[in-house]
């Protein structure tokens, strides 16, 4: 019976079929309906809520009304599997990339939902000491191409066909200026931060958070940027704390 | 860098719970306590807010747990579960309760988890022999994975079950009797199921057996008119009124000297407005001790 019982209640809220949870409960003034509604409503509200705190720029630019439409739809389609509400909103981008009356008329919705998400994502990721490029002093110059690095546990890597950093960044979309189209989230130790990287910045970091010696990532950030300049991309990622120690 | 990934069992002086008024530690706060440390007797947290593998949230419990003794109050155990427990939960809250070594541990007589799908709310159980077998179960396979004994906390509820056979009174007593848990007496609830339930909340009260109560809480609810009649919800959005104070002072009349809690968790407040709350409950505590010596007297 209990089993029953659960499964009407999961079904009075994800998918609005509140008949076999009311035919459970006892029913006076007030309508078996009516009191399963204020399980059902909070249900989806709380989780919807979950998202609009996990992904606020979303529901900036796309309005609170359109957000709780698309927040709701994916509540009811992929409620969370974990008792763990910290990790629930991974699949919001993938989702929102398939939801129809968004990727028509807001192509970089999925890639924001990314950026956000990686920005949540970091702030909850373990915690390590950041790379020092003080150390770097005690390397001889001709074995410096030869180094690898190692992401930091909290750093997250974003590409997209649109100006992603500063869609996210901006208040209203008519703030958004044509800026770099890549983004990594940082979290050296407590804060979290979203920079706004050029494609050179960010193929060498991603080619180096794969495993690849300076030198061939270098290479790889040239071949799409021919005046890449390697020093400087290498201290704005050091300075971003991107990678950890050893 | 600090070895904050590693566990550090055994760091923290012990830190019982005392049977002092303390507050919910929520987000809104945490720096300012952090920094101030005001006087306050003890802290309670969402467990749940606390299982990730880093970052700033588990910093700043470590500076809390310095300072304040800390219980842990989960919402999302779901010990009403038909299909069990998520062992992996249990597992991280082990971790947890190793990690910062909590005075009280605790869960809700409800079920959130079914087939592997989190509802993210504390539902309704029927007070049946098949639930009351099903929690006594988890129950005790919590207190033997937290290796720990924990309490379970009386729900609020809008409905009531045609199923039901047992009144809520007894299945609490009954849980704790099997299991050799604690009960913690949320007033508040009570207050809110009498009412959307049509029984008599200090009755409620005498039947909870007084030495199995480890923690009471106290909180605000809502009002919602539903046609010609009134719900309480239980939303945690305002202080408690009249009549919950007198139904803490029933219960600690009951029960003797207990812990007391306040929760709010909507329309948060500023700090001074939590810690005035809980100077109010030390005065009924303060009270209900001299009441009680008098009698003796």
């Amino acid at each position: 019976m209990l089993h029953e019982l659960e499964a009407a209640f999961r079904d009075s809220a994800l998918a609005g079929e509140i008949a076999a949870a009311a035919e459970l409960v006892r029913a006076d003034e007030i309508a078996a309906e009516d009191r399963i509604a204020v399980y059902a409503n909070n249900i989806v509200g709380s989780l919807t809520e979950v998202l609009e705190n996990t992904f606020p720029a979303m529901q900036r630019h796309v309005g609170e009304e359109n957000f709780a439409v698309i927040a709701g739809a994916f509540v009811r389609s992929q409620p969370p599997a974990r008792p763990r509400l910290d990790l629930y909103g991974g699949g919001f981008a993938e989702f929102v990339d398939g939801f129809a009356p968004a990727r028509e008329n807001l192509p970089w919705l999925p890639d924001l939902a990314r950026l956000e998400w990686a920005y949540h994502d970091s702030y909850f990721a373990a915690d390590a000491p950041r790379f020092d490029p003080g150390t770097l002093g005690e390397i001889a110059p001709e074995e410096m191409l030869a180094l690898t690095f190692t992401p930091h546990p909290a750093t997250r890597a974003i590409a997209s066909a649109y100006p992603i950093h500063a869609i996210w960044a901006a208040e209203t979309l008519a703030d958004v200026t044509e800026t770099g189209y890549q983004a990594l989230v940082t979290r050296p130790e407590l804060d979290v931060a979203a920079w706004d990287v050029d494609a050179g910045g960010y193929l060498l970091f991603t080619a180096l958070a794969a495993g690849q010696s300076l030198g061939d990532a270098a290479l790889v950030a040239q071949t799409e940027e021919e005046d890449f300049d390697l020093q400087g991309a290498l201290v704005r990622l050091f300075e971003w704390g991107v990678f950890r120690d050893g | 860098m600090t070895e904050t990934g590693a566990k550090s069992s055994g760091s923290f002086a012990e830190l019982p719970i005392p049977a002092q008024a303390g507050i919910g530690l929520r987000h809104p706060h945490v720096l300012e306590i952090i920094e101030h440390t005001p006087d306050i007797a003890w802290l309670e947290v969402h467990s749940e807010n606390y299982l990730a593998a880093g970052g700033a949230r588990m910093r700043q419990l470590e500076a809390i747990r310095q300072d304040y003794p800390l219980s842990c109050h989960g919402v999302a155990l779901s010990l009403g579960s038909v299909g069990g427990h998520d062992q992996t939960h249990l597992a991280q809250l082990r971790s947890l309760f190793d990690r910062f070594e909590p005075g009280l541990v605790s869960d809700h007589v409800s079920w959130t988890t079914t087939g592997g799908t989190y509802l993210n709310d504390l539902l309704p159980l029927p007070y049946t022999e098949e639930a009351l077998d099903v929690i006594c179960r988890n129950v005790d396979q919590a207190q033997e994975a937290f290796g720990r004994p924990m309490l379970v906390e009386n729900p609020s509820s809008y409905v009531t079950f045609h199923a039901s056979t047992i009144p809520e009174w007894v299945f609490m007593s009954e849980i704790a009797r099997r299991t050799g848990c604690g009960i913690l007496l949320d007033v508040n609830n009570i207050f809110v199921s009498s009412h959307n339930h049509g029984f008599d909340a200090t009755a409620y009260i005498d039947a909870i057996p007084a030495d199995a109560v480890g923690e009471i809480h106290i909180a605000g609810h809502a009002r919602r008119e539903m046609g010609a009649a009134t719900i309480l919800i239980d939303d945690h959005s305002s202080a408690p009124i009249d009549q919950v104070w007198d139904l803490l002072d029933h219960a600690l009349a009951h029960l003797g000297a207990t812990p007391v809690l306040m929760e709010w968790d909507g329309d948060i407040p500023e700090l001074s407005v939590l810690t005035a709350v809980a100077e109010t409950a030390q005065h009924h505590l303060d009270q209900a001790a001299t009441g009680k010596l008098a009698h003796v007297a």
